[in-house]
């Protein structure tokens, strides 16, 4: 038996998107929080040595808007994407835990820290004394950074150990510093000061003192620049820090398609932020909603997408496909993989949740197992309605309507591993036939695009999209 | 003259059916079936020919009589042996390998 989980799948933007979207949401809410604390520090210093207590009523007012948008929504998202993940990718999951489980202790008690911190920071202005909310505002910047710092290990991990050593010895140690950690942090230590000094633009636009508008600005737009600066400089490093099937998908797909919006975010953010620091008075609501959407939307978006893209065929540390089967052995941790297992025995045997129908081929259940089959080998990264965003199968295979065909990809191709970016896949052949055969159905059945009647014929629909 | 002119077409054709390429059949290669049957080829060679995926070659304006050699050759498994292509020849007739042939030898090398 394969572990003891079952198999969900979101019809058209796949389980993964439902993840992506509920991450994106999280990853602005929650740079934008951590990077504001440190915000508030650099402020509130300024403001206890040089006695300026009105920059307190400006920590004051975005320690609110933090609460109310980045904590509520922050704190929202964080169960959400582990529900999420659990339902997407369970064995992910399990292994993650397997390995991290005190790292993420210890990452929620930071995180209460930083919970009670933006409380304290908020409601004690003016209550206690300044060195004491001063003190107090750094022990929550510092927390605030801890919980990211923590989460970055895991997720960097995720990409991959980067040696060899963690797969014997098991260690979380091993697992958490690894090849990609450092790079991974400050890319986004860099991009949470970005995303804060966006957000504090949105609080400092409302301002009406000009003269406390002004000095905010002109505090928060540097620190801005200078981590945008890091961040890039961090991002060209981290580039360096990954496994070739991520660089292969960087080449192949990623850059083609993100590069322009990447350097686009890039350019604006810097104008944005340039000319905010050069004329703070004509920081207003319409300019701040704005570029923070642009910036939050166009700039998260694609970076957390090609993260979760570069890591395939796997989920995580190199050792889980995305399909969640055990890609390999891990001594260190008494794993062994699947693969090999599932070549033998067959999906239908050794998956726990197929329904007892389904277990054995019949030419009458050969497309629904099929389905089936479909849903739990390739459904995690793979859409099964044409033209779904998520990597649809039927437009991967090009409209092919040829059963014989589809089947030799999956007993050739995947069942060798031949794509550096696709996992192995090797299934009994009544099972790559029942796949091939609901593969080339779901393209003959392919619904005509609208309008259009000549666009019979799949190879039709194809040349039409190339036009 | 419309005789003679029927005849040199005819000549002609026959010239060129004769030393057409890869055609050891004599079948008529029909790129637009090849494209049709190709599909599935696309996922590595992509439908322009040009392919993205490293160590998979690019097979846009490739030599037709070589690429039917050479898929005949994957197809027999004696020749030529790799276990991705020898997969994806097996089920292919010559008829196919013909038309497969016809149509990434007619692609633009630059793949535009």
């Amino acid at each position: 038996m394969l572990g003891m989980y079952p198999t969900f799948y979101v019809p058209y933007i796949g389980s993964a998107w439902v993840m992506g979207i509920i991450g994106v949401i999280h990853v602005v809410a929650s740079h934008t929080s951590v990077g504001a604390s440190f915000l508030f520090a650099a402020l509130e210093t300024k403001a206890y040595r040089d006695d300026e207590p009105q920059i307190m009523v400006f920590i004051k007012r975005y320690g609110v808007f933090l609460l109310v948008f980045s904590y509520i929504i922050g704190s929202i998202t964080g169960p959400g994407i582990w529900y999420a993940i659990t339902v997407a990718s369970p064995r992910g999951v399990s292994g993650l835990i397997h390995n991290f489980v005190w790292v993420w202790a210890a990452e929620w008690v930071f995180f209460t820290v930083e919970v009670i911190g933006v409380y304290a920071l908020v409601y004690l202005i003016g209550k206690v004394d300044k060195l004491t909310h001063l003190k107090l505002t750094w022990s929550f910047a510092l927390a605030s950074w801890a919980t990211m710092l923590l989460i970055v290990g895991i997720l960097s991990f995720m990409m991959w150990p980067g040696s060899e050593n963690w797969y014997q010895t098991g260690s979380t140690n091993d697992a958490f510093y690894n090849i990609n950690f450092f790079a991974h942090l400050g890319v986004r230590t860099g991009s949470m000061f970005v995303m804060a000094a966006v957000v504090g633009f949105l609080v400092a636009a409302g301002i009406k003192d000009p003269d406390l508008k002004r000095s905010v600005v002109r505090i928060i737009a540097p620190i801005g620049l200078l981590g945008g600066f890091f961040s890039v400089m961090m991002f060209f490093y981290y580039l360096r820090t990954l496994p070739d099937n991520a660089t292969v998908l960087l080449n192949s797909y990623l850059v083609p398609q993100y590069g322009k919006a990447m350097i686009f975010v890039f350019l604006a953010t810097t104008a944005y932020l340039l000319f905010v620091w050069w004329k703070p008075q004509w920081l207003k609501l319409g300019i701040a909603v704005p570029m923070f959407l642009v910036i939050s939307v166009l700039g998260v978006w694609p970076e957390e997408r090609m993260r979760e893209t570069m890591r395939k065929p796997y989920v995580a540390g190199q050792y889980i496909y995305s399909n969640q089967v055990l890609a390999r052995d891990v001594p260190g941790k008494g794993i062994e993989g699947e693969v090999d297992k599932i070549a033998e025995k067959g999906l239908l045997q050794l998956h726990p949740f197929i329904p007892e129908q389904l277990r054995t081929i019949t030419p009458e259940n050969k497309l629904q197992v099929g389905e089936v089959l479909a849903k739990v080998a390739c459904a995690n990264c793979h859409a099964l309605e044409p033209g779904a965003p998520l990597r649809n199968i039927p437009d991967k295979f090009h409209g092919a309507t040829d059963e014989d065909l589809i089947a030799a990809f999956i007993g050739g191709p995947l069942k060798h591993g031949a794509i550096p970016y696709m996992p192995r896949i090797d299934l009994p052949q009544p099972e790559v036939d029942a796949i091939a055969a609901y593969i080339a159905s779901v393209n003959q059945n392919r619904p005509k695009a609208a309008g259009d009647e000549e666009a019979g014929t799949p190879t039709a629909l194809l040349e039409k999209k190339d036009n | 003259m419309l005789r003679n002119t029927r005849l040199v077409g005819g000549l002609l054709l026959l010239a060129v059916t004769a030393y057409a390429p890869g055609l050891a059949h004599a079948q008529m290669a029909d790129s637009g079936a090849g494209k049709k049957r190709a599909a599935v080829c696309f996922a590595c060679h992509s439908e322009n020919g040009i392919s993205i995926i490293p160590g998979t070659p690019n097979l846009a304006g490739q030599d037709q009589t070589y690429l039917a050699n050479a898929l005949t050759a994957y197809r027999g498994a004696q020749l030529r042996q790799d276990p991705t292509m020898t997969a994806m020849a097996k089920p292919l007739s010559d008829q196919d390998i013909a038309n497969i042939a016809a149509y990434f030898s007619s692609l633009p090398r630059d793949g535009k």
